[in-house]
């Protein structure tokens, strides 16, 4: 699983955001959580919810108890993501997966630099205005300006705008 | 065919019955009322009497109602009572309180046009009659139309000299007339100190040429500056016809206009009343200055002389460097107002631009206009080639403001001017980061034409193609690189550009999306002196 989990994440986010959804669901993975939390932190999603198949009530999001996790069940447990909207248009339109399993791409700290400061580095063109880079690194999956803050590069997850 | 077309059936009936028709009216009736009236036979059906007989489809008749209107007045909304309860409510009359504050607004003459209105208008008709808008196109604005608005109201006619070329009123100045003008333009001519004698009676208008003789400077200004007509307006104008005097033997139309009747004048002057003494009196010194000039012309006199070294005084006086200072600074102005008149002239070649356009006049000054593409574009159709010309126009300020005018017409030279007129309406704003370069990288398409506009620092300049470098004057970037990898054609060029400028990403905007709050570092770290 592990990184195609995260492409089929990508991929479907932008679907969802421009059909316009409301509220998605893509596996429950780690990978997909710390993606999805990454997100959050950006301002992409509203809310990451724990849930099964059926969606949370969309007043408890927040609150929501999900069932406890059994060697039954763990295959259908689902991460719920609410989607945002601002001005008619999708708060997150473009979500493209860098890292593919054939072809894995890092970026150490200072190319990650250069990539924010909008200079294309590898296989990794610069950043434009208001886009996000995901990187999975030591700590944890951090926006690209977190991992530089942290000091630390890692394998460039996807791109966000 | 129990539903037979009721147009046919009227047609068949018509042509039955027109020279029945025709025999029965009178002979003076004209024809075709006769076979155009409608069908007057008893024998018509309902069904043709019904329709109107402009379609061949059945006769669409009105649903029957099923609830009978009921009248306003019948409900008792509209009575006598309530109409006037209504027009007291709303439209009340000014009463005495109302009149002192209008008082101290309005002079007696509108206070008394006020109560003209008042007593002009009922109440009552306002009530029945006016209508209070509360939709949602009513106008955002209450209007006394003192004001022009360009957008809204007809234009008024200009009073302009070019449009009224012919004056009813003018005529030539009779002797006298010019006389008069004459001593008028020279009275403003003679020195202070003559005048000073001439107050103080110490010498009689008759002697002033013996002190003064006018320049040559000023009998060419008179000769070619001032008008030969009295009344009407171009009495005050310059006229073409300045040189009028000189004719009189020649032309036909005016000969015997202008006859110095020396003799004659001399007896008049002896029945006249006092003032008009004097005047003739001076309009005679005055001839006699003109004589003396007439001989100062011919032969280089004593007083030649000392006016032609009065005159190289003058020169050098205005060959010095402070004078010529001046008059470069003057002509400068002069060069500067013309091009903003002749650019005003472009921007409207009838009518004032300002309220053609609506713009204010700071903009209108520093509107650019380039034509981006004239074409000669055919049309083929079955009758052959239609020929025409399209012009592309853009129009900007140089400072943030971008429009585009396309015309396409049969001739080349209201085409364009129209085209102009368009860009110049269709300017709208474009945002710009720091005034210099666009903000983020913004693609477009239009038709095969692709483009790709990328912000760069300041100090990069414009390095993009030869199109594109002309939209960005206009605009004002100072800054941007760009690409087009497909087609580079003109139109598509311009139209694909304008898209991507009015489609350029609001970083304030992302943010807020985000829930971000957002600084601009160059802003802080510079002190806001980046530009």
């Amino acid at each position: 699983m592990g990184v195609s989990a995260v492409t089929n994440m990508c991929s479907h986010l932008q679907n969802a955001a421009r059909g316009k959804l409301g509220l998605t669901s893509v596996p429950n993975i780690k990978y997909n959580l710390r993606l999805a939390l990454a997100m959050h932190r950006a301002g992409f999603i509203s809310s990451v919810t724990r849930g099964g198949p059926s969606p949370p009530p969309l007043e408890a999001l927040s609150t929501y108890q999900p069932e406890v996790v059994t060697h039954a069940n763990v295959s259908s447990r689902r991460l719920w993501l609410g989607l945002k909207y601002w001005d008619n248009r999708p708060v997150m339109s473009n979500v493209k997966s860098v890292t593919t399993p054939k072809r894995p791409i890092t970026l150490s700290v200072r190319e990650m630099e250069s990539v924010v400061r909008g200079f294309k580095r590898g296989y990794v063109p610069g950043l434009e205005l208001g886009e996000c880079l995901f990187v999975s690194t030591d700590h944890g999956v951090l926006e690209a300006r977190e991992a530089i803050a942290k000091n630390s590069g890692g394998l460039v997850l996807a791109r966000v705008s | 065919m129990s539903t037979t077309p009721s147009a046919r059936c009227l047609l068949t009936k018509r042509l039955v019955k027109t020279p029945r028709t025709i025999l029965q009216r009178s002979s003076n009736a004209p024809r075709r009322t006769a076979a155009f009236s409608p069908a007057t036979s008893t024998t018509a059906t309902s069904t043709c009497q019904s329709s109107h007989g402009f379609h061949t489809s059945n006769a669409c008749h009105a649903r029957r109602k099923r609830f009978s209107s009921v009248q306003a007045e019948k409900l008792g909304l509209i009575t006598p009572e309530r109409t006037e309860k209504f027009a007291q409510r709303f439209f009340p009359r000014y009463d005495k309180e109302d009149y002192k504050k209008l008082k101290q607004i309005y002079t007696p003459d509108q206070i008394k046009a006020i109560k003209a209105g008042e007593e002009s208008i009922d109440p009552k008709d306002l009530a029945i009659q006016g209508r209070w808008r509360t939709d949602q196109y009513r106008f955002p604005y209450w209007d006394d139309f003192s004001h022009f608005l360009p957008s809204v109201d007809k234009h008024p006619e200009t009073t302009d000299m070019g449009e009224l070329q012919v004056d009813p009123k003018s005529r030539w100045m009779t002797q006298e007339e010019f006389d008069q003008d004459w001593a008028k333009f020279l009275a403003e001519r003679v020195p202070n100190e003559v005048k000073e004698k001439l107050s103080k009676g110490v010498v009689t208008w008759g002697e002033v040429g013996h002190l003064y003789e006018p320049k040559p400077q000023d009998l060419w200004e008179f000769v070619t500056n001032r008008s030969k007509f009295a009344g009407g307006y171009l009495a005050d104008k310059q006229s073409m016809t300045s040189l009028a005097p000189a004719l009189p033997a020649k032309v036909p139309g005016v000969a015997g206009l202008y006859e110095l009747e020396d003799s004659q004048e001399e007896s008049e002057m002896q029945d006249m009343p006092e003032e008009e003494n004097v005047r003739a009196e001076r309009a005679k010194a005055i001839k006699k200055l003109q004589a003396q000039h007439a001989i100062g012309l011919g032969g280089m006199d004593g007083k030649r002389n000392q006016e032609r070294r009065n005159w190289e005084m003058e020169q050098r006086i205005s060959n010095s460097p402070e004078q010529r200072e001046k008059e470069k600074k003057k002509e400068e102005e002069e060069r500067l107002k013309q091009r903003k008149d002749r650019m005003m002239a472009r921007l409207a070649p009838t009518g004032p631009a300002k309220e053609k356009y609506g713009w204010s006049d700071k903009m209108l000054e520093n509107i650019q206009l380039r034509i981006i593409e004239a074409k000669r574009v055919t049309n083929q159709t079955r009758l052959g080639k239609v020929q025409s010309v399209r012009y592309t126009v853009i129009a900007g300020n140089g400072d943030g403001w971008l429009g585009v005018g396309m015309t396409k017409g049969i001739d080349s030279t209201t085409t364009p001017l129209k085209a102009r007129a368009l860009a110049i309406m269709n300017m709208r704003p474009i945002r710009r980061y720091e005034d210099r370069t666009i903000y983020g990288t913004v693609k477009s398409k239009f038709g095969g034409t692709a483009i790709e506009l990328y912000s760069r620092p300041p100090g990069f300049g414009l390095r993009v193609p030869h199109n594109i470098w002309h939209i960005c004057r206009f605009v004002g970037i100072k800054d941007l690189a760009a690409k087009m990898p497909r087609a580079s054609n003109p139109m598509n060029t311009v139209k694909a550009v304008v898209q991507a400028l009015h489609n350029q990403k609001d970083p304030e905007e992302i943010a807020r999306g985000r829930g971000k709050k957002l600084v601009d570092c160059r802003r802080v770290y510079y002190g806001g002196q980046v530009y």
